[in-house]
């Protein structure tokens, strides 16, 4: 059984590292990681390579064992049946350039409509400053929420969290990483960058 | 009536009315309904039971060119009349 030690490697490491081990053909592997997001994106990286996750430890020195065939099943557009197979893209937290409170509110009104609109986006894919509209506006929060019941994929960047802070006020959506988030728009007709 | 939306003569006016309404009652952001205005603008949705809150704060912060609308239904069956 092939191992593999990513213990005080910065996200997306550990997941590429992995990702590499299952492209090369290992059945089983373990994989040691010292934080919970790592955690958390391995079992997602296992879900979606038709691998079953084991997790042992705790903060500082986790163990997954990852077992299966590797049948990986990509997923196409989201996951429920409101959602279309296009994806949108927020690196900030105001939409466009100028007053930071019309832009926000311009955000707001943004979700707002997406959450009301008949086709969900399949993925929204929150990176840099737009990491900010899940973890701080309450109102953007329930937009998410009720997008997220519709079946889009809400990914938030972990390193982005981290280096705002943000981490513990994360109120809607999947700590998630560069990896993921390419992924998702590999996966998608068109991506929608705000 | 299953929700108020109010409407502003400004994106300004509006968003001094979110500032006046902060602590009064939540007041979520939207854009304005298609029903109400065929132009770009900032308004407001409340629940039913704040509105008469809503009004009299709006009114005692000053601000004028606001308009309430009752709102009932969804997508095509969606109805507002102006309060």
């Amino acid at each position: 059984m092939k191992e593999i030690d990513a213990r005080g490697l910065a996200c997306p490491q550990p997941v590429i590292l992995t990702r590499k081990a299952m492209l090369a053909g290992e059945k089983q592997l373990i994989v040691r990681v010292d934080n919970a997001a790592a955690v958390e994106n391995l079992k997602r990286l296992a879900d979606s390579q038709g691998y079953q996750a084991a997790v042992s430890g705790a903060e500082g020195d986790y163990a997954l064992t990852l077992s299966g065939e590797g049948s990986a099943v990509p997923a196409a557009g989201g996951e429920g049946p409101g959602t279309g197979d296009w994806a949108v893209f927020i690196g900030r937290d105001i939409i466009g350039a100028g007053d930071r409170t019309l832009g926000g509110n311009l955000m707001r009104m943004y979700l707002y409509t997406l959450a009301q609109g008949e086709e969900a986006p399949a993925a929204l894919l929150f990176m840099n400053a737009g990491v900010k509209v899940p973890a701080l506006d309450e109102q953007a929060a329930e937009h998410l929420k009720s997008l997220e019941a519709r079946g889009t994929r809400v990914l938030v960047c972990g390193t982005c969290l981290n280096f705002y802070g943000l981490t513990e006020q994360l109120k809607v959506g999947t700590v998630s990483n560069m990896y993921d988030i390419v992924s998702a728009m590999g996966q998608s007709a068109k991506v929608i960058s705000l | 009536m299953d929700w108020c939306h109010v409407t502003f003569a400004s994106a300004s006016g509006a968003i001094a009315a979110q500032r006046a309404l902060d602590g009064v009652c939540p007041a979520v952001v939207m854009p304005v309904l298609r029903q109400v205005s065929a132009g770009c603008g900032i308004a407001l949705r409340l629940m039913p039971e704040d509105a008469p809150r809503a009004r009299a704060a709006l009114a005692a912060a000053g601000l004028s060119g606001w308009q309430c609308y009752a709102v009932t239904g969804t997508g095509e069956d969606l109805r507002c009349e102006r309060l």
